[in-house]
């Protein structure tokens, strides 16, 4: 009794008084939170550490050379279920080749396999030559000539629409009066094409085209003839100048 | 004693001349932000204008109503939903409900009836929405012949087949496909094709004009529809709706379904009341009215949409982009600010010597972690653990948690720093009165940094809403004010912030377009947030700074 009593008033027994608890709690919480923060950033830290590391040092060897050396890669991944393989896309076309490999190995022991080869060899050489007798020039003499008659059918055909008015628009099931608008649309509709078709011109065509304008927009007889001769005059110089870079670029690669 | 003063002389005018070349290439770039941005607001105005004259106003109008008739078809569709469900139940027992079937059946044929009804304001909308899209593809066309006339003028281009002035430009109501293809071609043959590139002669063509070969301007038939067909429309709704309402006889089977079923008719009398509203809207709709500029100014700073590649009109509201920001600000800084003071407080009060030698770099290096890492981390990691609670894993608390954490160093270092600057014979005074540590701390020595401190969250702030990668990343980028009224539901929404979406469409914008002033628009905002809160932070760090 008297031991108690004698705790209760010796001044140096250490004292759990209510502002003792306070601070003992706040410093706790406080610290509480400092250690969150670094506990947050030590997971952060270790999460992107494991897994990068998983896939530095996966593989056969202790280190992952092929992740740290290559170039970022397509993932291939082959079969299903436990036979599946995920492959880098160099390792994939190694495989690839690998099988090819095999397989002709495989085709090249085939009985008769010698003899295909030789006649295809010959079939070949037979093919090389005909292609060399026809030059690119006469390929491109005869391009020429079939654009010419090409657009000279074109061209007798719209006039013949405009020369018979009433029988045209009896074809097309029209009223006469729209005749010239419809072979308007026709022409506009030739250089279109002619536009997608002819790529290396493709520029000069719409030159052509919108300093014909307003003739292809109310076409006569006469005006058709004018657009005639100017497109045969276009034809030649610019088809020409064409075929001559072509011509220069054959060379070349011979 | 000569080459000494010329050696600081020198030293003086290199240090000066780096400090003079960093204020004019700030002020160069302020300067750019600024002129780009500014003219957003004439251009939007011009938009808005434009917006009005093509009719799309008028058929936003339409829209809002349909609207809330479809909502009133999904609150039908519901209590027939739920009817539907109670008959199965009753049927999978076993039960011959011969009423129950036949009120279900009423209640299909009332829902049917009254989709047929909707869909007359529906059809009526597609024909002013058709009409609209062709006055706009008019106005646009419009506009890029006078600017490329006016060019052609300027150029002194021979008239030629193009003899049409500015005037007879601005004054035509429609444009045939012939003769915008004769305009190409007369600046194919002037070699401009720059400017022939800027006329489509076949405008109108996809989505079918009014007339074939032309392209219209066709308000007059919006405006007169809004005096014949939209109120034919109405009357014939009206009469519908009210006829389909008196022959259905209710016959439910759950008791709510009458209830809701009331409700349902009660809010198609306030929609049927409402109507005349509209009715006068509309007919009060004027496409010559101009649009005043204030109008593009609270346009951008209260709109509430931010639109972009619309067919019919792109809006650019900041609201949404803002409300955003701060939402996930305010979730980053109620976190960041009490883990970073507390951190601090313990760090400067109560660690030991060899803990602050530890912790204190520890979490300075958290700020050095690349934000993309730390938005990475929020993708594969901690979106997975939010979606445990949220129904998406990109969210605003996604990207609020990973801004916490990358704001807590700065609050923390800016924090310590202020605590520590307190004297310390505030905090001797203070022990030596009997005052716990706790107490010192709470009453003495926090109040006395309060002013840092509050610095401290100040710029805080300042990098959570200056921060892209992450919010870019892991905040889900849907554009639309968060819904406050969800209560904490709010935090599991997806938002898009300003920083974001400067991010995610400058690279895409076309140069000079109303959409990249936007986005320079958004950039000064940002601009200004920034520039008032270190303006804060500076003002109570100097009144801080005066007190001791």
């Amino acid at each position: 009794m008297s031991d108690h009593k004698n705790k209760e008033v010796n001044p140096f027994s250490p004292k759990l008084s209510r502002e003792k608890v306070q601070e003992n709690l706040m410093f706790g919480l406080f610290r509480g939170m400092t250690y969150f923060v670094l506990f947050c950033a030590a997971f952060l830290f270790w999460d992107i550490l494991s897994k990068g590391a998983n896939k530095i040092f996966e593989g056969d060897g202790l280190i992952n050379w092929e992740f740290l050396t290559e170039h970022p890669q397509t993932l291939h991944v082959i079969g299903e279920g436990d036979e599946e393989i995920k492959l880098s896309s160099s390792n994939y076309y190694k495989l690839k080749d690998e099988k090819i490999l095999a397989k002709w190995n495989l085709f090249a022991k085939s009985p008769g396999f010698t003899s295909n080869l030789s006649d295809l060899d010959n079939e070949m050489i037979e093919l090389q030559k005909e292609w060399t007798e026809k030059s690119l020039q006469f390929t491109n003499a005869e391009f020429l000539k079939k654009e010419r008659d090409n657009i000279s059918n074109k061209f007798a055909f719209w006039s013949d629409l405009l020369t018979d008015i009433n029988a045209s628009a009896r074809d097309f099931e029209v009223e006469p009066q729209e005749i010239p608008g419809l072979v308007s649309e026709f022409i506009l509709g030739h250089f279109e094409k002619e536009r997608s078709r002819l790529p290396l011109v493709e520029t000069k065509i719409i030159l052509f085209r919108a300093q014909q304008y307003s003739n292809i927009e109310e076409p006569s007889l006469n005006t058709l003839k004018e657009i005639e001769k100017a497109y045969n005059a276009f034809l030649m110089k610019f088809l020409r100048l064409t075929t001559r870079q072509l011509r220069i670029l054959e060379m070349k690669c011979h | 004693m000569i080459s000494s003063f010329k050696k600081d002389r020198l030293i003086r005018v290199f240090f000066a001349s780096n400090a003079v070349t960093s204020i004019i290439i700030l002020g160069l770039i302020t300067l750019f932000l600024f002129k780009e941005g500014i003219e957003f607001f004439g251009q939007y105005r011009h938009e808005l204008e434009r917006y009005r004259k093509s009719g799309m106003e008028y058929a936003s109008v339409i829209t809002a109503q349909h609207d809330d008739l479809t909502i009133l078809y999904r609150y039908l569709e519901n209590i027939l939903s739920k009817e539907t469900e109670a008959l199965e139940s009753l049927n999978g027992g076993g039960l011959n409900e011969t009423n129950n079937n036949d009120g279900t059946k009423a209640l299909l044929a009332l829902s049917r009836k009254f989709q047929n009804t909707k869909e007359h304001l529906l059809n009526y909308e597609k024909q002013v929405v058709k009409w609209a899209a062709e006055t706009k593809l008019f106005l646009l066309t419009q506009s890029d012949l006078l600017e490329i006339k006016r060019e052609a003028i300027n150029d002194s281009l021979a008239e030629e087949d193009f003899p049409e002035t500015i005037d007879q430009l601005s004054n035509r109501k429609s444009f045939t496909h012939k003769e915008l293809a004769r305009w190409q071609n007369y600046f194919i043959r002037n070699n401009r094709e720059d400017l022939a590139k800027r006329i489509n002669p076949f405008v109108g063509t996809e989505a079918g004009t009014a007339k074939e070969g032309e392209i219209n301007n066709l308000t007059q038939f919006i405006k007169k529809s809004s005096l014949n067909e939209y109120p034919a429309v109405l009357e014939k709704q009206k009469n519908e709706f009210s006829s389909i309402f008196t022959e259905f006889k209710p016959s439910f089977i759950l008791p709510e379904s009458r209830k809701d079923f009331a409700n349902a008719s009660k809010a198609l009398d306030e929609y049927l009341d409402k109507t005349s509203l509209y009715k006068e809207r509309l007919s009060a709709w004027d496409p010559q009215k101009p649009y005043p500029l204030s109008r593009a100014f609270t346009g951008f700073l209260f709109g509430k949409d931010w639109v972009t590649n619309s067919a019919r009109h792109d809006w650019f509201g900041i609201l949404p982009l803002f409300s955003g920001s701060l939402l996930v600000s305010m979730i980053a800084l109620s976190l960041a600010i009490p883990f970073g003071v507390g951190s601090a407080i313990y760090v400067n009060q109560v660690a030991s010597v060899r803990e602050q030698s530890v912790i204190k770099p520890c979490i300075e290096f958290i700020s050095a972690i690349p934000s993309v890492l730390i938005g990475f981390f929020g993708i594969a990691v901690l979106g997975g653990m939010v979606s445990l609670i949220a129904d998406e894993r990109l969210n605003s608390l996604t990207a609020g948690f990973l801004l916490a954490l990358m704001t807590v160093p700065t609050v923390f270092t800016l924090a310590e720093d202020a605590l520590n600057n307190v004297p310390r014979a505030l905090r001797d005074a203070s022990l030596s009165l009997g005052a716990t540590r706790w107490q010192t701390c709470a009453r003495v020595i926090f109040p006395s940094a309060i002013t840092g401190i509050i610095s401290a969250v100040l710029l805080g702030f300042g990098r959570v809403i200056g921060e892209t990668m992450v919010v870019l990343l892991c905040a889900g980028n849907r554009i639309a004010i968060p819904d406050f009224t969800t209560g904490f539901g709010v935090f599991a929404q997806p938002v898009h912030t300003m920083t974001g979406i400067i991010a995610q469409e400058m690279g895409e914008v076309e140069f000079g377009s109303i959409h990249y002033r936007a986005l320079f628009m958004v950039g000064i905002a940002l601009f200004l947030i920034a520039l008032l809160v270190n303006f804060l932070s500076q003002a109570i760090a100097g009144r801080y700074k005066t007190s001791y």
